[in-house]
């Protein structure tokens, strides 16, 4: 059973109101709080305003004993660990944003939520290289700042993937806990939960709406010191959440993409209006003043030419590796394979590798 | 009169032997065939009738009853006519001092008198010298089947006329002459050879893996990428049948009926059935008489299932527990039939519902959740028993233009037979590394420290889910094999991962 301070269960009781919206939760806790003189006229009139149903609910449950047990008594039943606005353990720099959360529903290592938190975001059809260099870079990044992701396929699950062993990431959901979404996201998210934390604005038997991702998009950018965009097409909720960053003052970091790519041009348009050209973690820690030290995989000469072929020639197939390197098909397959494992080549399918 | 004569029933592959009595008693003119015949039997009368007429013998005209004996086993076909016919023609004594106790005779007429092919033939013969049956009569146009049988008497015989003379001894007629097996084969009667499929170098070498240790392999690419050609080129680099083996596949296949005039089929079986293939079909299937489906069919050889994923769900369900037991138990309500069916399976699928994911000449339209909900039509329990799964390339105008196509079947059949050989040596038999249960990966499939590094490491980066284990070691084994290694080494360990794209989590 957790233990909540008077404002904090206010906070959560008051967030339970699913009729009500931000400002009536606020105006809520203050009609109530009976020390907070000027405050309460106005907000009575607030909450008087919202019709005789709705003002009579509130009116008997909000103060009610049973009601607040029940509604924190089911929460710690199913695990969550509720951080309010008020609570120490807010984020600090979520704090400053517009309309911060009122409460995040955790799951997991809340005190993920107390240290530095980096952003990656990306595209559903993220290219099969640039979602290996998304979980290489966010495996780098959780070793010195919790990573922060949304649940998405591509990009996010890669930044998931990637920082996942080091425990350091926050997945931000996009509605409450009962409704996720993808619905294949179940298994990654109880991972998530056992290793890292899992976070979401809404009560959790709240339903996903298409409203909410923009919405959420807003803490994955507020609760942040930068954010990495790994891949945006023109149109995208990458770029919501890096406007976002841009106007919480965030630093916006993005992946170059070739010309062509769809799911690189909103990316590429980024860097063009000021956004920092991210090519790896070195670009993100000196933004922040901190040290990183890249660690030298020693190679066999056949790794050697057949990496420096790939950086040259950019996507290639094994065939054309082989023939270059001077090895048969299958033994480049074997040299291959020993890069894929040590993270240096990426498969993109059709028999095709590229480094990273 | 009573006059009794052999003929043989089959119960799946296994023949019973059938008793056909005819007796003719004075009585009102009838004809009454007993002893569980099915309409196929029944019929027999009118063919029975016109082709005695038309041999110019007479067909009795009292009360006529035939029995196929034993009663309580369903009769089934038609190589009932001809024991039928005899025996009506001993009854009614037209066969004056002849001896037909130890003669089994199969056969169809025709309404001349002729005899007509029938399927089963080759089972039937074998079951029947098993059970110390030496002569035989059967049509002439299934005189092939009997030709790889050593230690009988087969007559094949055209009609109805040369029956009775031979039974009569009023001609002599010579047995079918014995020919041997030879599978000294020309791959060419393959119709295709690994050195026409341009490109593919690693889908190629993946096919020798897969043949080699007997592993089960699914080629995933574009359409138009040539993944049928591929798979049509596994029975050339297969080793060749034995006789055993070929008289295994024959029998099934004459009791299917799709022999055509075959003596016995040498080569690799290489079964086709299209995606709108039923789990009868694909099974086995049938009332009185269950046949053989197309994985008995493939028995010995390759099912070839193109575009996987449009299969029906329980026609794909229904392979796994014969790709486990290599048999097949087919019970219906007429009984219950086993055949045969160790088959190496090898599927295709494009990567994603439009084609083209991972193709670097054109864009892939389908969304990350359209490519999940596609692969997820093939169950996890079915693709753990598929070893090797490859991706095949796009082919561009300039590589099918290219002259270079590489290596002959040959060749590569000569790598595939040493590693079987091995392979052959280590279980103590005719099995593969594909048959391996945990125990034998245990003992034969020890990791050096260093690999199981190595595959501790592919399991972080890559994300392989635990199922993946022991198919990549069973591989490794296979590629050792074939590098003619003892143990398996870290290179071979690293080139099994490369062949695991389905396995990889997201």
């Amino acid at each position: 059973m957790m233990n909540y301070t008077k404002t904090q269960c206010d906070a959560i009781v008051a967030d339970s109101f699913g009729e009500l919206n931000y400002k009536q939760k606020l105006a809520l806790m203050c009609a109530a709080d009976e020390k907070n003189g000027e405050h309460i006229k106005y907000s009575d009139m607030l909450i008087k305003s919202l019709g005789g149903g709705v003002y009579n609910k509130l009116n008997k449950l909000f103060l009610s004993g049973d009601y607040r047990s029940q509604v924190i008594g089911r929460l710690s039943e199913r695990g969550f660990a509720c951080v309010t606005l008020y609570s120490d353990g807010y984020p600090r720099l979520l704090k400053q944003i517009p309309v911060p959360p009122l409460v995040l529903y955790c799951r997991g290592r809340v005190e993920l939520l107390k240290g530095d938190c980096f952003s990656i975001v990306g595209s559903r059809r993220t290219p099969a290289a640039t979602l290996a260099a998304c979980r290489k870079i966010a495996g780098e990044i959780a070793s010195k700042m919790t990573v922060v992701t949304g649940i998405a396929d591509g990009a996010d699950t890669a930044a998931i993937r990637g920082a996942l062993a080091s425990g350091n990431i926050i997945c931000v959901l996009p509605g409450g806990y009962d409704y996720l979404y993808p619905t294949s996201s179940g298994p990654l998210i109880a991972e998530l939960e056992k290793s890292g934390l899992v976070i979401s604005e809404w009560p959790p038997h709240t339903a996903v709406q298409r409203y909410m991702f923009t919405v959420r998009n807003r803490i994955i950018a507020g609760i942040s010191r930068g954010v990495l965009v790994a891949s945006a097409p023109k149109k995208s909720g990458a770029l919501i959440t890096a406007n976002y960053a841009a106007d919480y003052g965030r630093e916006v970091f993005a992946f170059p993409h070739s010309l062509g790519v769809s799911a690189g041009e909103g990316s590429n348009a980024l860097i063009k209006n000021g956004a920092f050209l991210c090519q790896n973690v070195l670009d993100i820690f000196s933004s922040f003043g901190l040290e990183y030290k890249t660690e030298e995989k020693t190679l066999s000469a056949e790794e050697d030419k057949i990496i420096s072929f790939l950086r040259e020639n950019g996507q290639s197939h094994i065939q054309d590796i082989a023939k270059a390197v001077g090895i048969r098909v299958f033994q480049a397959v074997t040299t291959l394979s020993a890069l894929e494992i040590k993270g240096l080549v990426v498969r993109c399918g059709g028999n095709t590798y590229e480094a990273c | 009169m009573l006059a009794k004569v052999k003929s043989f029933a089959l119960i799946g592959l296994n023949g019973v032997p059938v008793e056909v009595e005819a007796d003719i008693n004075r009585g009102m003119t009838s004809y009454e065939l007993v002893g569980l015949p099915d309409a196929a039997v029944k019929e027999s009368r009118e063919r029975v009738n016109s082709a005695i007429l038309n041999s110019r013998m007479h067909f009795p005209v009292n009360r006529l009853t035939v029995n196929l004996a034993p009663a309580d086993i369903k009769k089934e076909g038609s190589h009932y006519d001809l024991p039928i016919a005899l025996a009506i023609l001993k009854a009614s004594e037209q066969l004056l001092g002849c001896n037909t106790d130890d003669i089994v005779m199969l056969g169809e007429l025709a309404l001349d008198g002729s005899i007509r092919p029938v399927s089963g033939v080759l089972p039937a013969l074998i079951s029947a010298k098993k059970q110390g049956y030496t002569r035989f009569i059967i049509p002439f146009a299934n005189a092939n089947e009997a030709a790889y049988i050593d230690g009988i008497q087969a007559y094949a015989l055209r009609s109805l006329s040369e029956a009775v003379d031979f039974v009569t001894g009023r001609a002599a007629f010579e047995p079918v002459a014995v020919k041997s097996f030879s599978s000294a084969l020309k791959n060419s009667r393959y119709g295709t050879d690994m050195a026409l499929v341009k490109g593919q170098v690693v889908a190629k070498r993946a096919l020798e893996i897969a043949v080699a240790g007997g592993h089960n392999i699914l080629l995933s690419g574009p359409p138009g990428a040539g993944k049928t050609m591929l798979a049509r080129c596994i029975p050339t680099i297969m080793p060749d049948l034995t006789f055993e083996e070929a008289l295994e596949v024959t029998q099934i296949h004459s009791v299917a009926g799709d022999l055509g005039g075959e003596g016995i089929i040498s080569l690799r079986p290489f079964r086709t059935p299209h995606h709108t293939a039923t789990t009868a079909s694909l099974c086995g299937g049938g009332n009185v008489r269950i046949r053989p489906g197309e994985i008995s069919k493939a028995h010995k050889g390759v099912l070839f299932l193109d575009e996987l994923p449009e299969y029906s769900r329980s026609a794909l369900e229904s392979l796994r527990q014969p790709l486990e037991d290599k048999v097949i138990t087919v019970t219906r309500a007429g009984g219950a039939v086993t055949f045969p069916a160790d088959f190496m399976l090898c599927a295709s699928m494009n990567p994603c519902p439009c084609g083209n994911y991972g193709s670097s000449y054109k864009q892939c339209t389908c969304t990350p959740a359209q490519i999940r909900r596609y692969r997820a039509k093939i169950s996890g329990p079915l693709l753990d028993r598929i070893d090797l799964q490859v991706e095949v390339d796009s082919v561009k105008y300039e590589e099918l233009a290219a002259e270079e196509g590489g290596e002959s079947s040959a060749e590569v059949k000569k790598r595939v037979e040493r590693a079987r050989a091995i392979q052959r040596e280590r279980f103590g038999g005719p099995y593969t590394n594909a048959n391996m249960g945990e125990g034998q990966i245990k003992k034969f499939c020890r990791l050096s420290p260093e690999c199981e590094g190595i595959l501790r490491g592919a399991f972080e980066r890559l994300a392989l889910s635990a199922r993946a284990r022991s198919r990549i070691i069973k591989v490794a084994r296979t590629i050792a094999d074939l590098d003619f290694s003892a143990e398996i080494k870290p290179e071979h360990i690293l080139e099994a991962t490369s062949y695991r794209n389905f396995d990889v989590k997201e």
